[in-house]
């Protein structure tokens, strides 16, 4: 478990540096803004710590928010996909299919389970942040949540292609 | 006692999640108010340091835009100056004195509700809060916070940013607003029905404003709706400034204005 705890922990300022500099600054279009950075909640194997789970959620929101200017928005979203990851875990994921240290991938839990669990953590967490980014709730504010979480999803299938088999 | 350890126990990871949802809550409310919260302004110097890093590489990219944008903006003063032939009536006209500082955008978003901008001037360059952030094709914002060497400003794009403008032809006042998804536009809410505005009409800022000058050109009026409810206008307006490729700005700041809203300000106590 602390070969995880020492990687995840490494791989944090990457995501976050990737969040910032490219994907921030590239504009899609004014109703899409793809957050990679919740891969890293995604992906963190079933027996993480709960502890370990929440905190690292906090302090990689956290990072994001420094970046962008307005605190809490990030990481109040960002903590709330990982309160309830081990929850949504239960439904989604079949069971014994994954040994309980192993990350959670497209490879290991199949397409079909990956791309329900991820679209629930991403649909989850795109709510909270534009609710709380904007403090109403309209149809473009759907339409934008919609767009990103399906262009997010897109770009977390994407680097799972990249996963290398061991 | 014992029975409270072990309630803690069971529902630690509950427990733990209130407790960093909580503050978390709690950093999202502080957010609110005008003047940056300390958290902000103490971060600005490391993450602004990293993102200078950033931009030295892609500067080089737009140095093509860059030098167009320069000789456009230098062939426009070029012309000012050679026609420089009206006589203004000091008495009557007083335009304030402002001072203009050069900066380069370092950071800058237009996709969020409320957007900030990173400039690399700060304290040591005379740069305070409140003063203003203009190009000369428009308002870009208002300074926010300063470190020692970089300020964040509150972008047009804000939920707070609340622009007084007037039409170029009529001088009729109003507000500009930004409605939080389209960043080529922006809209003025209760604009008066009787005011005769059409699709084009120019809109700068007006007069009343400490912290930019009368007249700086802002956009033209897109479209323009009757609210059914209250009969008046709902106005959008499309900038003339392409947030989105910003690079360079001016900071802008009049010590003339600061003796405005201290007069002002005995005013609003007498009430």
């Amino acid at each position: 478990m602390n070969k995880y705890f020492i990687k995840y922990l490494g791989l944090l300022p990457v995501y976050v540096l990737l969040q910032v500099v490219v994907l921030n600054e590239v504009l899609f279009s004014a109703y899409i803004n793809p957050f990679l950075y919740i891969i890293l909640i995604i992906s963190l194997p079933l027996k993480t710590p709960k502890w370990f789970l929440l905190i690292y959620a906090f302090l990689l929101g956290f990072s994001i928010d420094l970046f962008s200017g307005s605190l809490g928005v990030h990481s109040t979203a960002t903590i709330l996909i990982a309160f309830v990851k081990p929850f949504i875990n239960k439904i989604t994921i079949p069971h014994n299919i994954l040994a309980e240290t192993d990350e959670i991938t497209l490879k290991k839990i199949g397409n079909k389970a990956f791309i329900t669990f991820s679209l629930f953590l991403i649909l989850l967490h795109n709510i909270c942040l534009f609710i709380t980014e904007h403090l109403s709730v309209n149809l473009a504010l759907f339409g934008k949540i919609m767009a990103s979480s399906l262009v997010t999803l897109i770009i977390v299938l994407i680097t799972q292609l990249f996963q290398q088999e061991k | 006692m014992h029975n409270l350890i072990r309630f803690i126990k069971i529902n630690q990871f509950l427990l733990l999640f209130i407790l960093i949802e909580g503050f978390s809550v709690f950093l999202l409310l502080q957010n609110n108010s005008y003047q940056a919260n300390t958290v902000i302004k103490f971060s600005t110097q490391y993450t602004s340091f990293i993102r200078n890093y950033i931009v030295i590489f892609s500067d080089y990219l737009d140095l093509k835009e860059t030098n167009n944008y320069l000789i456009k903006e230098n062939a426009k003063l070029h012309s000012l100056l050679k026609n420089e032939t009206s006589f203004v009536d000091s008495t009557l006209i007083r335009n304030k004195l402002y001072h203009y500082y050069p900066a380069k955008i370092i950071n800058n978003s237009v996709s969020k509700r409320n957007n900030f901008i990173t400039l690399n001037k700060g304290r040591q360059h005379g740069i305070k809060e409140g003063m203003g952030v203009v190009t000369n094709q428009g308002v870009i914002g208002i300074v926010y916070s300063v470190s020692q060497q970089y300020a964040i400003a509150i972008s047009l794009l804000h939920r707070e940013s609340a622009i007084g403008i007037q039409l170029k032809k009529n001088n009729h006042n109003g507000i500009l607003k930004w409605e939080g998804f389209d960043p080529k536009s922006s809209s003025i809410n209760n604009f008066p029905n009787h005011i005769p505005i059409v699709i084009g009409d120019t809109i700068t800022t007006n007069s009343h404003s400490t912290i930019f000058p009368e007249g700086v050109p802002i956009g033209t009026i897109k479209n323009i709706q009757k609210n059914a409810d209250d009969g008046f206008f709902d106005v959008s307006v499309s900038l003339f400034e392409d947030f989105n490729q910003l690079n360079y700005v001016y900071i802008i700041h009049s010590d003339e204005a600061t003796e405005q809203l201290k007069l002002e300000q005995k005013i609003h106590k007498d009430e």
